[in-house]
């Protein structure tokens, strides 16, 4: 009887241990190099618009297809904080010791997206700030087999991250 | 064997294997990351050093010149190397710990590039002050018979006290140095050294504390040098039967074009903008006369002190021109601008006592400025009136002068230099292009090439005064500073890289031409970034930054505009010139433009203004369409008729506009490798190389002739003769005699400039050049100027 019971429980440990536990870590991997493939993707997606001061169709197209590639669904966020240097200068005028100091006003993704459908490019100029995030909206299989054993639930429960920003270093030309 | 042992087994297989190639993807995502961090890292250094040229140039009113602008590029690459050990977590002063990875930062300016990259520099010894020591300075002592010395390093003190100086002992010194209460603690003997060959010759740093002036010996450390700044330039040499042309062109990033040689005989140098051949113009002037067939400065000077307007044509000058530009004031571009001075002073004071509201200092300004109105508010209209008043005549006579000059520069061009082809070009920014081209792959090959270098047709966008993107000109003008670029930059990084003690390969990384263009078409910094340790490899990148907002170069995107009734009105907007809201919202006829970086970096600080220390100089506001967000809807101004019928007349208007504006700016930029004078000359005649000729060219291609004259010998000493020069007993000069210093030991040289109506279509020849006493009270020992004349130099508009 306990001979049995034992024999079951070590089959069942042996599942675990030798399908389970081998498919959760290759699973695992599989998702560190969709993450690297992402991270990189999104990072010269951003550093390609802050340099040239425009985000275009195509940049935009060939990281959606990139990180596409990986066999996950993402969700792209991107964020152009435009710099608004007319507050700072006429807030100087009130008193005569003290310059401006510049405001960002920001623009969104879908707002950003609609330009793009529209014209094809998005146009930045010097001193605005671009940032983009990329996380995965499906559900991995990795995160699957380890919502098996535990589960994470809300709005985060990603495991594919990516995200980068940085300064716009030249006008876009138009 | 059983289940069990197989399930282990498989286990002990597998799991390895999983642990191992976790670690190795784990290291890979490591790698990315760094490596990721890293092209940030370089690339928001470049961009702090590019801010910082640009905030430097700004607010540098010397910044175009070489010497300034070296300095502020020196200071450019040390804020890219404080930003780069910052982002890398150092504190600045850790710097040197990563200019070793850094072979080269390349800076492409408007017309040359520099280069700052590690190079291996002996040590120059210096004393406290900075100054070179040399051999034969006090304290430079000779060791043994090779080039070795010792030096001993004296204060001034010491030097004052050296008891044997002021006895004038050449060979042997002593000198003692007091302690505070006058004993004597210490003295050495110091020796002048008489070393012959070597007196006067640096002293290079040996190992020891020991110096040497023989190079070979000197320790060499790596420092980051600038190098010579290098122009984008190229000479062609063009034979046939009857024309010899050998000439060094400088481009620049725009059509500026700096054109150096002999064509024939004659010896040109000229600057000048390159225009289309297809755009033309006539004028109306007061005076009869055709600007067109004048030197470029005596346009110049002639636009600058007379009303006048300019008719610009796509084609041939019939119909309608494509726009007018009209200049009724009758005052001087000098009289303007002093005026401009004046009123902007007055306007300062204005605003300060408005903030002040001290009421006796405002009383007593309004009474001394009656004339500018009954109080403060309208003294600061009425100058704010005079000020944008006077803006506009100013622009337009500086465009006036872009047009007249570059269509004198660029008919002079097509005329000599429209057969020059690609493959008579010889040398690439001073390096022989065949022995480059037969060492190394050259991005294009100009050998076999028979493209028209000075063929500027093409299709432009923004109306019919810029030369073609797609022409053969720029292309090949591209390809020269590309080629020069690379040449040069592969150079300097093979260098380090021969010399570096590190392992790392430095080498010049292969850039695409999109990267090219990008560099190619602004004031730019690339900055390069090797051997990095980086995770599983050595990292290897550059990253390009380029300027938009410079005082170095004006791209006509890069231009704003506004109403001119709103110039540096702080309620009204300016915009590009293209922005549908200005379009259909202004309701002028008259615009003023300025370049972007104006209102970039515009923020003043001027300490003697205690009221408003702290101000900008263009107070409209940014239109938030066109210039906050650049995603705004745009009209083509250019053609016409996909406008709405009644914003037709006003986008002609700024059609206009934009041909001053584009004009003024750039006819208002500093070159620094421009000639003043554009001009030619050649010698017909010198007494001591035996040349006695006529000139190449007609009398009516001659600007002035250059006389020196030897010693002309008069009765009375100390006089100064008058002497007229005729030409086939006609009057050629502009005045009618010229002063000459008689009796002087030395030459006197005179300029005598050629009347412009002088109706000669034959060359000037020496023997019909006449030269007469106009002095008759004067007495001439040998009674004949002519035989005294050393030199005559034809110089050519």
């Amino acid at each position: 009887m306990s001979d049995t019971l034992i024999t079951v429980i070590a089959i069942l440990l042996a599942a675990v241990l030798m399908f389970i536990f081998p498919l959760l870590s290759v699973s695992e991997r599989s998702d560190d190099i969709s993450q690297l493939s992402v991270q990189t993707a999104t990072m010269e997606f951003v550093n390609n618009a802050r340099t040239v001061g425009k985000i275009t169709m195509d940049s935009y197209t060939e990281l959606v297809s990139t990180i596409n590639a990986t066999g996950n669904s993402f969700d792209i966020e991107m964020e152009v904080k435009v710099l608004d240097e007319n507050i700072g200068k006429k807030s100087a005028w009130t008193q005569g010791t003290v310059i401006g100091e510049n405001i960002y006003y920001s623009v969104y993704t879908s707002q950003i997206v609609e330009v793009l459908k529209e014209k094809g490019t998005y146009t930045m100029k010097e001193g605005d700030m671009f940032s983009a995030s990329v996380k995965n909206t499906n559900k991995t299989l990795s995160q699957t087999i380890r919502g098996v054993f535990y589960s994470i639930s809300g709005n985060d429960a990603y495991t594919i991250f990516a995200q980068h920003s940085g300064v716009v270093t030249a006008n876009g030309s138009y | 064997m059983k289940l069990q042992g197989l399930g282990i087994l498989f286990a002990l297989i597998v799991l390895p294997v999983i642990l191992v190639l976790t670690y190795y993807i784990q290291l890979q995502v490591d790698t990315i990351n760094l490596q990721n961090q890293y092209d940030t890292k370089l690339l928001d250094a470049t961009h702090d050093a590019m801010s910082s040229f640009e905030i430097n140039t700004a607010n540098e009113d010397l910044s175009t010149v070489s010497d300034s602008l070296r300095t502020i590029i020196d200071a450019s690459t040390n804020v890219f190397f404080n930003s780069l050990a910052t982002n890398f977590g150092m504190s600045n002063a850790s710097k040197s710990y990563v200019e070793p990875y850094v072979p080269a930062i390349l800076y492409t300016l408007y017309d040359g590039y520099y280069i700052s990259a590690p190079t291996k520099v002996p040590t120059v010894l210096t004393d406290p002050d900075g100054n070179a020591v040399s051999v034969g300075d006090i304290g430079v002592q000779k060791q043994g018979n090779d080039y070795t010395y010792q030096v001993i390093h004296t204060t001034q003190e010491q030097e004052n006290n050296c008891s044997e100086c002021a006895s004038g002992s050449s060979t042997h010194i002593r000198y003692e140095t007091y302690s505070g209460d006058g004993f004597i603690w210490d003295s050495y003997y110091l020796k002048y050294e008489d070393t012959g060959d070597d007196y006067g010759q640096l002293l290079y740093l040996k190992e020891n504390n020991l110096y040497t002036t023989n190079i070979d010996e000197a320790e060499f450390k790596t420092k980051n040098v600038l190098k010579t700044y290098m122009p984008y330039s190229a000479r062609y040499i063009h034979e046939n039967e009857d024309d010899r042309i050998d000439i060094n062109v400088i481009y620049t990033l725009d059509n500026y074009v700096t054109i150096e040689g002999t064509i024939n005989n004659v010896y040109y140098s000229k600057s000048g903008y390159l225009l289309p051949e297809s755009l033309n113009m006539d004028m109306d002037i007061p005076q009869n006369i055709d600007l067109l067939t004048y030197n470029q400065n005596d346009a110049q000077s002639y636009i600058e002190n007379n009303p006048i307007t300019l008719n610009l044509y796509n084609g041939a000058v019939t119909g309608e021109p494509i726009t007018k530009i009209e200049v009724t004031d009758s005052r001087t571009y000098n009289e303007l601008s002093d005026e401009l001075i004046v009123n902007k002073e007055i306007l300062k004071n204005a605003r300060n006592l408005k903030i002040s509201n001290d009421a006796d200092s405002i009383n007593n300004f309004i009474i001394s400025h009656e004339d500018y109105g009954g109080d403060l508010d309208a003294i600061i209209e009425s100058c704010n009136n005079s000020i944008n008043d006077i803006q506009y005549q100013l622009d337009k006579k500086s465009a006036i002068e872009y047009y007249v000059k570059g269509k004198i520069f660029s008919d002079w061009v097509y005329e000599n230099l429209g057969e020059i082809e690609e493959r008579d070009l010889v040398e690439i920014s001073g390096q022989n292009y065949k022995s480059v081209n037969g060492h190394e792959e050259v991005t294009y090959n100009f050998e076999e090439s028979d493209r028209k270098i000075f063929e500027v047709t093409g299709s432009t966008q923004n109306g019919f005064i810029e030369i073609a993107q797609d022409s053969s000109f720029y292309n090949h003008k591209l390809n020269v500073i590309r080629n020069s670029i690379q040449y040069n930059l592969n150079s300097a990084m093979s260098t380090y890289n021969n010399s570096s003690s590190r392992t790392a390969d430095y080498s010049m990384p292969v850039m695409s031409n999109i990267e090219w263009e990008k560099i190619l078409n602004n004031v730019s910094i690339v900055s390069f970034m090797q051997g990095v340790n980086c995770g599983l490899k050595s990292y290897n990148n550059y990253v390009i930054v380029s300027s938009t907002n410079n005082e170095l170069a004006i791209q006509p995107n890069d231009i704003y505009y506004v109403e001119r009734g709103q110039f540096n009105d702080e309620t009204a907007e300016y915009h590009r010139i293209d922005c549908k809201k200005f379009l259909e919202n202004s309701d002028t006829n008259e615009y003023i433009a300025f370049p972007s970086k104006e209102v970039k970096y515009d923020k003043i600080y001027d300490k003697s203004n205690s009221f408003l220390p702290y101000q900008y100089d263009h107070r409209n506001f940014a239109c938030y369409d066109c210039i906050n967000d650049g995603n705004y809807e745009k009209v083509n101004i250019f053609d016409i008729n996909s406008i709405d019928e009644k914003y037709r007349a006003r986008a002609i208007d700024l059609q206009r506009a934009y041909y001053i504006g584009v004009a003024k700016c750039k006819n208002n930029l500093y070159k620094m490798n421009g000639v003043q004078n554009s001009k030619g000359f050649e010698i017909i005649y010198d007494s001591e190389r035996d040349i006695y000729g006529t000139s190449s060219l007609p009398i009516s291609e001659i600007k002035a002739l250059e006389i020196v004259f030897g010693t002309i010998r008069t009765t009375a000493s100390d006089d100064i003769i008058r002497c007229k020069i005729e030409y086939n007993n006609k009057e050629i000069t502009e005045e009618v005699s010229y002063s000459i210093n008689a009796n002087s030991s030395g030459n006197s040289t005179i300029v005598a400039n050629i009347k412009n109506d002088f109706p000669n279509n034959i060359e000037l020849d020496w023997n019909k050049l006449s030269f007469e006493n106009d002095t008759p009270e004067i007495v001439l020992v040998d009674n004949v100027i002519k035989s005294r004349v050393k030199s005559v130099k034809v110089i050519y508009k």
